[in-house]
């Protein structure tokens, strides 16, 4: 609850402040309600992708990721030599884990995990001490050479409340790629269901919410 | 950590000392707000503009999103246009299966919001086109040697004066020609001719007269020499009543098949979208010459000469939407035709196990696509070896589609539900001096007819006169003359071909297992006709080119896959506007012309008066200075470059180059550099661009241009074959942000002219007076019948 208590406050204060920018109170459009009980995630099938990299244009010019930084990559990956030349491409961005490693080593409280279970930046808080980025075992954190915070995947969180996916679906020319609620019933939990599924390092037990399909190698 | 935070925002906050009390002091929050989660919602105004995007030649879809900043739109970012079968739709609970577009009947509000298209990394990043810090702007005129990089800004107006009628380099005190130099028509109407389109018209038809006197084989070295003087003659004094001479009119008053002045002028391009190729051809139609060239050298003329050849189309491929197993041989998965975004249908129905895709390339797949994507490593440019291994196993295995191939005929074939027939039971000499060309109905007697003849039913018979006909016969025929020829059917030969070799011996060529070249041909014989061959530059593109893609289309033409769903499809056609509301194309007053280009792309030497002449005077014709390409469906960047360079068949004297960068794409292009930076060469060398590239460098006047994204290269869009001729559908390019060119006047309607391809073109031919340019110039069709603009 102290995370949460945190934002509001400051909210507040800005409101009292008179200044507008962020913490805007949303009203859902369409698309998806933010609600306790909603988790949300990816479901991406290693099989589809074929590394065009489209998700890490379309990312990059979504959120204004300065050059040489990124919030989702695509991982080359060769197997072994007897395999001979077979390639696979992961998609990989931050994983908004059930149990985030990042959220505690914040000194002032500005990542934090959300009522919707999106573990988020807030920016006006960072103070870029990039504690952060080394306390993701994923490495989907990365100090923003521009601004000097924090900065990683939202999973689009300015577009999906409005009925939007989030940018490198959007993109995405196979749809290797499916977001949405694992709660409810709908392709995303469908595929989960029905497919093996596996996420990236679950031995750190940070639960991460993006479920891959044929994620053969640890990446 | 709540004291840290506080110590922070004082530092941190405006007005420190107000926040920090503020904080301090704030109760806990709201619990109706617990539910909802607080996130910055992006809610500026956009503006969607749907076009066609231009970051490769496979022109998908965009929705480019538009943001007003300070009074100005700019290009926020690039999307999928969801309404385009390249870039296919989804949206928040349709994402699985990007298999098809929006109904077109969809609203715009709809797909706006909604709707979403894929779209690859370079289709988004066009953005960097328009807002490139390197843009030409303004024209540029050179300012010292050619390539030494030194330009200065000019006007406008001084641009089109110099390059319609000459200029001098300042810098090196060069003189450079004017376009007017190379307009005959204006030359002749200049000095006062009654009727010079008519004189133009009978120095052709007269040209035509010497080419035919010199292929009479009765006639003699000095006879087509008379004629010429002759026609010398004729000419000089009826130019001399006028102050003219046959120098200002012909390139070479001794060579009349080389045609007009004309001829020295090219305009060369790149990348060719529709709009900008009418706009052009109506430049070089009007001026009157035939060097009117595309880059296609560079892009896949093998590729368009072989299928032409086969069937009389230039693009054709396997209809993706429902092939069942496809033999994707060289076309690079995310690269080629249709893109990166395109192949996403392919790939997603290989992972969805609809299509088993065998990948024949050099190079691994990208993904296997659930095991559905079969990698057929391949020794580059040995993939005709592959296609004759397959066609072996094809003939081995009797799974060629004899019903189809046994029909002679195109009546015959209606009861068959074939769009077209094949020549398979044709019968060809292989021996004596008609060897090679098919046994023809008058040669054998049978029929007075210059008709190919089939045998059925040990029968010889005009193939349009029966139904089926043979389709293995190999033997000997006595000809109406007398004389014993051997004749062997199509298929025959193919066969034999096919069987020269063994399959282990056609692997060891190709480099594949031949027990792979069998299941190869076993899936798709199996799978037909829903099945095919998708190949493309990358077996295209090496100097077997042409025999690699036939020997593919041969397997295409075994199984009758043709025009068949799930087969071979023709690139689906588009909507001609050109003779639409108004008549763009065609304008009374523009001249004849003729000649070979200066490629010598579909153009046969034996019609030359070099050749025919060497012939008369018992000289061996053959052996010239550089090849002559009669077969080739479009232009040659290698040969272009080089004719300039050898002044064979002539010396050019000016080149428009636009969308072009001939130095870095053509193979060895830094050959040409040789050409470009010499201006005995190539002595007036005009470049229409947005940046200065590694040709560019060498001109000496340089057009400012628009991008794809602000006027360049709008209008009307095809779909190539790769998207599955199934698919009418044609898209529109359209402006989407302001050019950031130099404004350079008004148009009679009002709209801001910024300095352009178009405008340029306008000018120019105003400037030099060509027909079809300037008030008046265009006719209204249709309901617009009768006005003129």
């Amino acid at each position: 609850m102290s995370e949460k208590k945190i934002v509001l406050k400051k909210r507040d204060f800005l409101k009292l402040a008179g200044t507008t920018i962020a913490a805007i109170k949303l009203l859902p459009k369409s698309g998806f309600t933010a609600t306790k009980s909603q988790k949300f995630g990816f479901y991406i099938d290693v099989e589809k992708c074929y590394g065009c990299m489209s998700c890490v244009i379309a990312c990059a010019e979504e959120n204004h990721v300065p050059l040489n930084s990124f919030r989702t990559k695509v991982k080359r990956v060769t197997e072994s030599k007897k395999d001979k030349g077979k390639v696979t491409f992961v998609p990989v961005q931050c994983n908004h884990c059930e149990n985030p490693t990042c959220v505690k080593p914040c000194p002032v409280g500005a990542t934090y995990k959300g009522p919707d279970g999106l573990v988020v930046i807030d920016n006006d808080v960072c103070i870029g001490c990039g504690k952060c980025v080394k306390a993701c075992p994923y490495n989907a954190r990365f100090l923003d050479p521009i601004k000097g915070i924090a900065n990683k995947c939202s999973f689009c969180d300015h577009r999906i409340y409005s009925g939007k996916l989030p940018a490198c679906v959007e993109s995405c020319p196979t749809s290797a790629k499916i977001f949405g609620d694992l709660n409810a019933i709908n392709e995303i939990s469908t595929n989960i269901k029905n497919n093996k599924t596996s996420v990236r390092f679950p031995e750190f037990k940070t639960k991460p919410k993006i479920y891959y399909r044929n994620l053969l190698k640890k990446i | 950590m709540d004291k840290n935070r506080r110590d922070f925002m004082k530092q941190l906050l405006i007005g420190g000392a107000v926040g920090a009390t503020i904080l301090s002091d704030l109760p806990a929050m709201a619990k109706d707000e617990e539910n909802k989660a607080e996130r910055p919602q992006d809610k500026t105004e956009y503006k969607y503009v749907y076009s066609s995007c231009l970051g490769c030649n496979v022109r998908c879809g965009i929705k480019a999103r538009i943001k007003n900043v300070a009074g100005q739109e700019i290009i926020d970012r690039i999307e999928g246009n969801p309404y385009h079968p390249y870039n296919r739709a989804a949206k928040i609970d349709k994402q699985d299966h990007k298999y098809d577009p929006i109904p077109y009947n969809t609203p715009t509000s709809e797909a706006n919001t909604k709707w979403v298209g894929s779209l690859c990394p370079r289709g988004q990043d066009g953005i960097h086109y328009t807002y490139y810090p390197y843009r030409v702007i303004k024209p540029l005129k050179r300012a010292g040697k050619r390539g030494e990089g030194k330009w200065e800004a000019i006007t406008w107006e001084q641009l089109i004066k110099e390059i319609a009628f000459g200029g001098t380099i300042e810098a090196t005190g060069e003189k450079l020609p004017g376009i007017a130099d190379l307009f005959p028509l204006g030359k002749l109407k200049k000095a006062g001719f009654e009727n010079p389109l008519k004189i133009l018209e009978n120095m052709k038809k007269d040209t035509e007269a010497i080419i035919a006197l010199a292929e009479d084989k009765k006639s003699s070295a000095l006879d087509v020499s008379n004629k010429i003087a002759e026609f010398k003659s004729k000419y000089e004094s009826l130019l001399s009543t006028k102050g003219l001479s046959l120098k200002d009119i012909l390139i070479d008053p001794d060579r009349p098949d080389l045609g007009t002045v004309a001829n020295q002028f090219a305009y060369y391009r790149g990348r060719g979208q529709g709009h900008t190729d009418y706009f052009s051809t109506n430049f070089a139609n009007s001026l009157g010459t035939i060097n009117w060239l595309r880059h296609t050298s560079a892009c896949q003329n093998a590729y368009y000469t072989a299928n032409k050849a086969l069937f009389g189309q230039t693009d054709l491929q396997p209809d993706i939407y429902s092939a069942k197993v496809v033999i994707m041989a060289g076309a690079q998965m995310g690269r080629l035709h249709p893109g990166a975004t395109g192949q996403g249908l392919i790939i997603q129905r290989a992972a969805n196990k609809e299509l088993k895709i065998y990948y024949v390339n050099p190079t691994a797949p990208r993904t296997e696509a659930n095991e559905n994507i079969i990698w057929v490593p391949i020794k580059p440019g040995k993939d005709a070896a592959l296609a004759l291994g397959m066609i072996r196993w094809i003939f081995e295995n009797n799974k060629y589609n004899a019903e189809y191939l046994k029909v002679p005929n195109k009546l015959a074939l209606k009861a068959f539900n074939y769009a077209t027939p094949s020549n398979a039971t044709w019968l060809v000499i292989t021996n004596g001096d008609k060897q090679g060309q098919f046994l023809k109905a008058k040669d054998l007697g049978i029929s007075t007819e210059n008709k190919a003849v089939v045998r059925f039913n040990n029968e010889f018979k005009v193939f349009d006169t029966i139904n089926e006909g043979e389709l293995f016969f190999a033997g000997e025929v006595t000809l109406a003359d007398g004389k014993k020829v051997e004749v062997k059917t199509s298929l025959q030969i193919l066969k034999e071909e096919a069987m020269s070799k063994t399959l282990q011996e056609w692997g060891q060529i190709s480099g594949v297992d031949p027990k792979m070249i069998a299941q190869m041909a076993k899936d798709l014989t199996d799978a037909a006709p829903q099945a095919g061959t998708y190949v493309h530059r990358g077996v295209a593109m090496h100097s077997n080119g042409e025999y690699n893609i036939i020997s593919y289309r041969l397997i295409d033409i075994l199984i009758g896959n043709y025009h068949k769903k799930g087969g071979l499809l023709g690139r689906a056609g588009h909507s001609d506007y050109s003779h639409y509301c108004y008549e763009i194309a065609k304008f009374s007053g523009q001249p004849v012309k003729w000649g070979p280009q200066i490629d010598r792309t579909k153009f046969k030497y034996e019609k030359t008066l070099e050749y025919l002449m060497k012939v008369k005077k018992g000289e061996n014709p053959y052996g010239t200075i550089r090849p002559w390409y009669p077969l080739s469906a479009e232009e040659s960047y290698t040969e272009t470059f080089a004719g300039m360079f050898y002044k064979y068949p002539y010396q050019m004297k000016a080149m428009i180059l636009h969308f072009a960068n001939p130095v870095l794409s053509a193979n060895h292009g830094v050959k040409f550099i040789d050409t470009l930076s010499d201006t005995d060469k190539l002595p007036l060398f005009v470049g229409i661009t947005t940046t200065i590239n590694e040709t560019y460098i060498y001109a000496d006047y340089i057009v400012p241009d628009t991008t794809y994204l602000e006027t360049g290269t709008s209008g009307i869009q095809y779909l190539y074959a790769t998207s599955g001729g199934a698919t009418v559908a044609e898209s529109w390019r359209s402006p989407v942000v302001m050019p950031r060119t130099e404004q350079i006047g008004v148009s009679p309607k009002g709209h801001p002219r910024h300095a352009s391809f178009y405008e340029f073109f306008i000018d120019l031919g105003k400037a030099l007076g060509l027909a079809g340019f300037g008030k008046d110039a265009v006719e209204g069709k249709k309901h617009n019948a009768g006005k003129k603009i």
